[in-house]
Order: structure tokens, then sequence, then C-alpha cells
């Protein structure tokens, strides 16, 4: 993020591509109640309560660093370059694929590796609203929250997923799969926050009147 | 369920009960930051727009891996951390008085039951007073100094119980490499280390510094003692509080499970054929501290051994490596840099010769440590053994001071990294071993 700039989740140099549009013919399910979100959580979404519909792409256990984004790529000027490098080792095809607004539901130790920011950046850059893993690498954690990206742990829906189902993660209470309920940690609204702001510096910005 | 002591600390300050896997934002009681990172601090917390730290008492500054400075842009960092330690009126700045982890302790800026972050992985030292510390990067350092809170996803802990006494010769370093070499480097990753057990009791306060210090080569977030009265000692206290005497993993907790227990390193363990294997299931009430539910070693089964090039979890014993020919022994940092390392050290040398070729560096952890061991004639003994002794600092054990080697060249070193080029190049063999180890192989001029 360009210093000096206060975007929120860095989704409006993606070409345009709302998540309504990426998802048509997907065969989201219409909520009833709270803030229904389509596709992409553009600014103001992650807030608790909220839903996100969302199309999933199913990775599994131990996807790392090297794997999210190949060291040969990482000397590229932008994020924005390295974007349709993702996942290249594992599914050269993925990154193309993935449309602003999907999710990523993975296994265990997803993030595992080197400590390059990168990771989270570039799974954000392709407009990924969230990671649903198993479990996830302490750096990678700690890094996608502090860059804005919307993470959970749910340990039993991994199982669960077929590629290009969609599903409904009503934020920081559950996720609904075919009908049924998983339930998921809440994370504290200050951190849901910082997501929103699209990063810990963008945050610490805000609170701080800067923009 | 009750709770581990980790997760008694986190408790404690946030006012309710959590678990592992829990995330939470915690007040923060210290800071350190150090001459590496400061200005990256600096440029993030003015480009957050804050325009105070939230309590510059809380916050330390400490000059150690480029003191004295070895080359021209190192002096652009004092500059960098005087000019932010002016500006926002932090008072606790360290120029050239000893290496970070050492001081935080020594000069009593961390107590029992504190929670503690600092801008380097070895910040999980504090875990021997029973604080909870951790390392974070400059960006989330920048974030604290603003707000004096971060968020933390609350660690599982791994329970470690050692009871017994050790063999002669065998100190609290030759515990923690082969706790490591059993774990694998990063078998405890996002883990607390918790240490308990008579052993453990019986350590000093430095011995378990070197053992909380190298718990990040296992991957660890943090590690933790229970406060005791040696604690309440070294941190000048009177007494601990009740809640400070209260920080102790119980019984009953959720501790992370393995697959059967450690093996000897003589029989085989610590090395990747006899590595532990977390079991990925949460343990049950009722089967809790059973059988997986704690790491259990006896002190008497340990051995001196070493970390091989150039992986810190290549564990073997001293008495398999016997015959190599060494080039350098580094003695210091602050892993081993402490009086009781240097007394070892000086008790081994009492009146014996380094053996020619070999260089042996000493680098006494602090300022206070160096005058003691003057007062004590600790040093005296090591001068007169042949040893060159240096300011005190990080020294060669970042590779920027005297003393770096090359190719080719083997050296016996008491500090927690052996990655390849860490002391010079990248074809240094480097050996980490306790400093009696070290000193023994000082005299002979081998392992």
């Amino acid at each position: 993020m360009a210093k000096g700039a206060c975007a929120g989740m860095g989704f409006a140099h993606d070409g345009g591509a709302t998540g309504t549009e990426a998802n048509s013919g997907m065969g989201n399910v219409g909520m009833e109640n709270g803030n229904t979100i389509k596709g992409a959580p553009v600014d103001g979404a992650a807030g608790a309560g909220d839903v996100i519909h969302a199309r999933i792409w199913a990775l599994g256990d131990d996807i790392d660093t090297d794997i999210i984004i190949p060291t040969e790529y990482l000397a590229m000027k932008t994020v924005e370059d390295m974007k349709p490098y993702a996942f290249s080792p594992l599914r050269p095809e993925l990154a193309g694929m993935i449309a602003p607004g999907d999710v990523i539901v993975a296994g265990k130790n997803f993030g595992c590796g080197s400590s390059r920011e990168q990771a989270p950046e570039i799974i954000k850059a392709l407009g990924v609203a969230c990671v649903v893993a198993k479990s996830f690498a302490r750096i990678f954690f700690r890094n996608a929250i502090n860059n804005g990206l919307l993470l959970i742990e749910q340990g039993d829906l991994p199982d669960a997923v077929r590629e290009g189902d969609g599903l409904d993660i009503v934020v920081n209470r559950e996720i609904i799969y075919r009908g049924r309920s998983y339930p998921i940690a809440p994370l504290p609204e200050n951190m849901l926050d910082i997501i929103k702001a699209g990063g810990l510096v963008n945050a610490m910005r805000r609170k701080n009147g800067q923009c | 369920m009750g709770l581990t002591a980790i997760e008694k600390i986190i408790s404690n300050k946030v006012g309710h009960r959590v678990h592992g896997g829990d995330i939470v934002t915690v007040p923060v009681d210290r800071v350190m930051i150090h001459d590496i990172f400061i200005p990256f601090v600096a440029d993030k917390f003015r480009e957050m727009g804050f325009s105070k730290i939230w309590d510059p008492d809380r916050a330390v500054l400490i000059y150690d891996h480029l003191v004295p400075a070895s080359q021209q842009d190192d002096v652009r960092h004092f500059h960098a951390g005087d000019a932010f330690a002016q500006e926002y009126g932090m008072a606790h700045v360290h120029r050239s008085d000893g290496i970070c982890h050492q001081l935080m302790t020594e000069a009593g800026y961390v107590k029992p039951g504190d929670i503690c972050f600092g801008t380097d992985s070895h910040t999980t030292t504090y875990g021997c007073v029973g604080a909870f510390s951790s390392g974070v990067g400059y960006t989330e350092m920048a974030a604290i100094l603003g707000t004096g809170t971060m968020w933390v996803k609350v660690p599982q802990t791994i329970r470690v119980e050692i009871d017994g006494k050790l063999p002669d010769g065998v100190t609290a370093k030759d515990m923690i490499l082969t706790l490591i070499g059993d774990l694998g480097a990063d078998g405890a990753t996002y883990c607390a280390l918790e240490f308990a057990g008579g052993t453990v009791r019986d350590l000093s306060v430095a011995g378990r510094m070197t053992m909380a210090n190298m718990a990040v080569e296992a991957g660890a977030k943090c590690a933790i003692f229970s406060p005791d009265e040696k604690t309440a000692a070294y941190c000048a206290l009177d007494a601990l509080t009740a809640e400070q005497a209260g920080i102790f993993g119980d019984v009953d907790a959720d501790y992370v499970r393995f697959a059967g227990g450690p093996r000897p390193v003589m029989d085989g363990g610590a090395g990747r054929a006899g590595r532990l294997r977390r079991l990925d299931v949460k343990a049950t009430a009722g089967m809790v501290g059973g059988e997986g539910g704690a790491l259990r070693y006896r002190g008497e089964d340990f051995v001196p051994v070493m970390a091989c090039p150039s992986q810190v979890d290549l564990i073997r014993p001293v008495s398999e490596l016997a015959g190599l020919p060494i080039d350098q022994v580094f003695i210091g940092s602050c892993t081993n840099g402490r009086l009781e390392d240097l007394q070892a050290a000086a008790q081994v040398l009492r009146g014996g010769k380094v053996a020619p070729f070999v260089k042996l560096i000493v680098t006494p952890a602090s300022v206070g440590i160096y005058r003691q061991a003057i007062a004590d004639g600790t040093l005296g003994i090591l001068s007169e053994a042949g040893a060159i002794i240096t300011n005190p600092g990080c020294g060669l054990c970042c590779g920027r001071t005297g003393g770096i080697l090359s190719d080719g060249e083997r050296v016996v070193a008491t500090n927690n990294r052996n990655f390849l080029g860490r002391m010079g190049t990248p074809k240094v063999e480097i050996y980490l071993a306790s400093p009696v180890t070290a000193a023994k192989c000082a005299l002979e001029g081998r392992i």
C-alpha cells in the first residue's frame, strides 16, 4: 500500500470486477437478515454478523509459502505483477480462475514455510474474501491479519467441501455449507477492525485520524 | 479443566479465562527494541500517525548487535535511535551496556507475570522469570508503541518435566539442545514450552535463561518457568505476589500430546529417527497429564551434546564427535554469556593454556557481568589461559564483529544458532555447545 494512501481492502485495482458479477451463476443462497455482502468484502465488510456468499476453491494440507508464491517471482516489482503466479507449483491455472469474492478452503498448516509477507498480500490481491483452513502456520497467520486478509480456522469444513460449491460465512458466527452449520471462533472486534482497514498500518492511521 | 502457565498469565491480564487457540488483545507491560530494527520501527510509527508512545517508561531501547560499529552504515542506527528516543521521551536507552536479552531481566525491566514483546526472536528469554514474552516484527512493534496493546493467539503448551540430577559437566545448554533435537526445529511451532520438575527447580535463573532463550530454535512462541524464590531474588522482589506464585501449569490443563516419550540421546533420541511426533488430538478430561500429557526426562540421562553444522536440531553426543580439530571457540551471547557460564569455563581452563592455533573469544553478556567477572578473578583466569576477552554485546554470535571465520574452519560456540554463514562464510562449520564443553575443546584444540 502506498505510503500516505488509506484505501480499504485493496480491491479497487482489480479491474472493477465485483463479487456479484464474479459470482453470477454460482447459485448463492440469499440471506434473510444481517448485512448481506455478495462476493468481495469491500471496505467495511467484515463486521461481526455480516454474511459473505462465496465460491469455494479447495486445497489440501501444508500449502506452503513457496506454493503460494515461489521465490523466483518475489523479486517482481509489485504484488500485482506476482499475482498470476500464485499457487503455480501446485495448480498453475488457479490464479487465473479465482475471482474476487471467492474463498479458499484448505487443510492443516496453511501458509507454512517462510515469513514472506507477499504470501497473504497476493491472496488478498486475487480478491479472495477469506481463507478457511483447519489450521494456519504462525507467521502467515500474523502476516495475513496484519495485511488485512480474513482467516478462519474450522476443523471439519475442509473435509466436507467440494470445489465450486458455494458457502455462506456469517462473520464471527458460523459457516453454512449445504444446509449444515459449522461454528467458528470469533475474532475480537478490534482485530476485525484491522482487517476492515486493510491491515495494521492503515488501522493505526485511521485510529490517529490520518484518513 | 485447568490452565497452563501461559494461559494463566494471559487470563490474569485480560480478566477472563483463556485457552490455547483463543485470540485476545493483551495489555503490554514492557517492550524491547534493539539497534538493528529501531530505524524501521521509527518509520512505521510515524507512518501510522502516532504522536506519542503510550507509556515511554515501558519501552526500552538497546544497542547491542552493532556495538561498537564495525561498518559505516551501523552508525545510522544509533542516530535514528537517539533521535526517536529524544523525540518521544524514552529514558531507558542502553548504548553500550550489553545484550538486550540479558539487560531486560538484569536491569529489572521484566517481572514474573508480565507480558513483553521485543523486536528479536530470542525475546523468549524472559520466560526464565515467569513472564510471557515473544518476538514481533517492526510493524507490530510500532503499533504496540502507539497503543500499548497487541493481539495474540494464546499458544498451546508443550509441557516438559525433568526430574533427577544432571551428571557432572552437563548443563542447561545440553538439556535444551537435546530437547530441540527431540522436537525438531519446527516441533514447537506456535507453542509455549513449559518447563517443570526437580531438575528445573534446581537450575539457577541463568540456566533457565539459557533454556528459554533457545526455545525459539524449536519454533516456540515463548517459554515459561514458574517463578519461585530464586526468581524473586533475581528480580529484586521481597516476595512473589499470590498471582505471581500461581503461575504454574495445572496437571489437568490441556497440553499438546505426543505419540510416546523421548528416548535418551545415547539411545538414538534427539536424531531424526528418534524425533517426537505430535498427536493432532485434543486431550480429553481425565486423560490429561497421563501418557503423552508431558514430555518426561530423567536428569541422569542427559549427556554433553552439540548441535552439528548447520542445523540447530542435528544433535549428537560430544563423545561421538570427539577428535575433530577446531580453529576457534566462542563463549558468550544471550544464550551463554552469563557469570556462571564464564565461571564454568574458567574452572576448566584454570592453570591451563588454550591449544596452539586456537582462538578463544570470550564475550560477557553485559557490563555488569564483565565487572563481576573481573572482581571475582574469572576474567583473569581466562586471560591467563590465553582467551581474547571482548566488550559486552552480541559480538561474534551475529557474525558482525571480531572473530569471523573463513572457508573450511571449524568453531565450537556457545550461542544459539549455527545457520550457514552466521559467523563468517557459508563453509564455516559451527558446532553449538555448553560453556563447559567449549572450554574443554579450547584446551584440547579438538572436540
